[in-house]
């Protein structure tokens, strides 16, 4: 037999948890964890500040979920909380000094030097190499603003149009823009040292 | 010319939304500019960097429902003791000052008991039967003789009445 609960539409879950039913809570956070991990991956590398961050962005919701009045769909609603929750850990987080760039390990290095190789991407492309990618992608993003992050990661990685990201973030659309052309600076001159650094120093 | 470099178009778009002639044009600009060669390199870079890094994703562990619905009765439970102990320190001095009089008040009625019973003033004066004998001169209240005097001036043979009487 079948849970009801899982045959609900999200804004019949959403009044059930309004008037504190905890099994239609419990019901909307099986259906959108993935969407909220997939959000809190975007800011977090590790698993347990990744988890640490749904939890927090469920409890939110919880707490808020009487401002859900329905218009917009349920999904977008927690995007919203997720967003703006982790942006606000990230904030809270001390950011990375910017001299740890100039610290890069064999790996991350190599990985710049196959880049500046004019190697395909599709070639270097094994696990390894993307964790690898991965890991200095995140070093890059620590000596930015979490709002700086965050824009790139949208716009830039996800692809999400203008408008989407400006709903996410409670921005305006103007901002959003803004934001994203001076994190595009911001990020292509971090890389551009490090470019700059392996072209002079190669086997560094 | 700086006009013509490719940098602004670099920052304006992501690399990946640029149209096939825009990227024919910025890499016609970077094979004659090594300005914007290596900012063309670096943007590269970053998009490359951004995908890899927008491919890590955590997937939820399987008891994590079940770890949230706890959380939010532990947030519940704690929200319920901090609107007592809100209400708590609200009421605080109007609870101590309710218990203060209620502690006064046993107090005296504790005290009033253990007094020794006090009789009616009608008992007190049927008890008081020996007055001190005083006879009083209806002529002149400031002259007053005792019992003993009296006995003196009425049975002294050798005193007259004018001698008592102090002629």
């Amino acid at each position: 037999m079948t849970d009801p609960l899982e045959q609900a539409s999200d804004l019949e879950l959403a009044k059930l948890a309004q008037e504190t039913d905890e099994t239609a809570f419990a019901e909307i956070v099986r259906r959108y964890s993935p969407r909220v991990f997939q959000v809190a991956s975007r800011f977090f590398r590790e698993r347990s500040q990744v988890e640490d961050a749904s939890q927090e962005i469920f409890l939110r919701a919880y707490t808020h979920l009487a401002d859900y009045e329905g218009r917009g769909s349920l999904e977008g609603w927690l995007t919203r909380i997720a967003t703006t929750t982790c942006l606000n850990l990230l904030r809270a987080s001390q950011r990375r000094p910017e001299s740890e760039l100039a610290e890069m390990p064999e790996a991350e290095a190599e990985w710049l030097d196959n880049h500046l190789a004019g190697i395909s991407a599709e070639r270097h492309r094994s696990a390894e190499k993307s964790r690898e990618a991965a890991d200095l992608a995140d070093r890059v993003l620590g000596t930015l603003s979490p709002d700086d992050r965050l824009v790139l990661m949208l716009v830039d990685a996800d692809e999400m149009p203008i408008k989407d990201v400006a709903s996410a973030t409670g921005w305006s659309e103007s901002k959003v823009k803004v934001q994203a052309f001076r994190a595009r600076r911001r990020m292509r001159e971090a890389v551009e040292k490090l470019l700059s650094v392996r072209k002079r120093n190669p086997s560094k | 010319m700086k006009e013509n470099h490719i940098v602004n178009l670099l920052e304006r778009r992501s690399l990946g939304s640029l149209s096939v002639a825009e990227l024919e044009r910025v890499k016609a600009h970077t094979a004659a500019c090594p300005e914007c060669l290596l900012a063309y390199q670096a943007a590269q870079a970053s998009l490359l960097l951004l995908q890899e890094r927008a491919s890590v994703i955590v997937e939820p562990p399987p008891f994590f429902q079940t770890k949230v619905m706890a959380a939010i009765r532990e947030q519940k439970l704690s929200s319920k003791r901090l609107r007592f102990s809100r209400v708590w320190q609200t009421a605080r001095p109007l609870v101590a000052s309710m218990g203060a009089l209620v502690v006064l008040l046993l107090a005296l009625t504790f005290f009033n008991n253990s007094e020794p019973p006090t009789e009616p003033s009608n008992v007190a004066s049927v008890n008081d039967s020996a007055p001190e004998w005083v006879i009083v001169d209806s002529d002149d209240a400031g002259d007053e003789m005792t019992y003993s005097q009296a006995l003196t001036v009425l049975y002294d043979p050798t005193m007259e009445a004018g001698d008592a009487d102090g002629k």
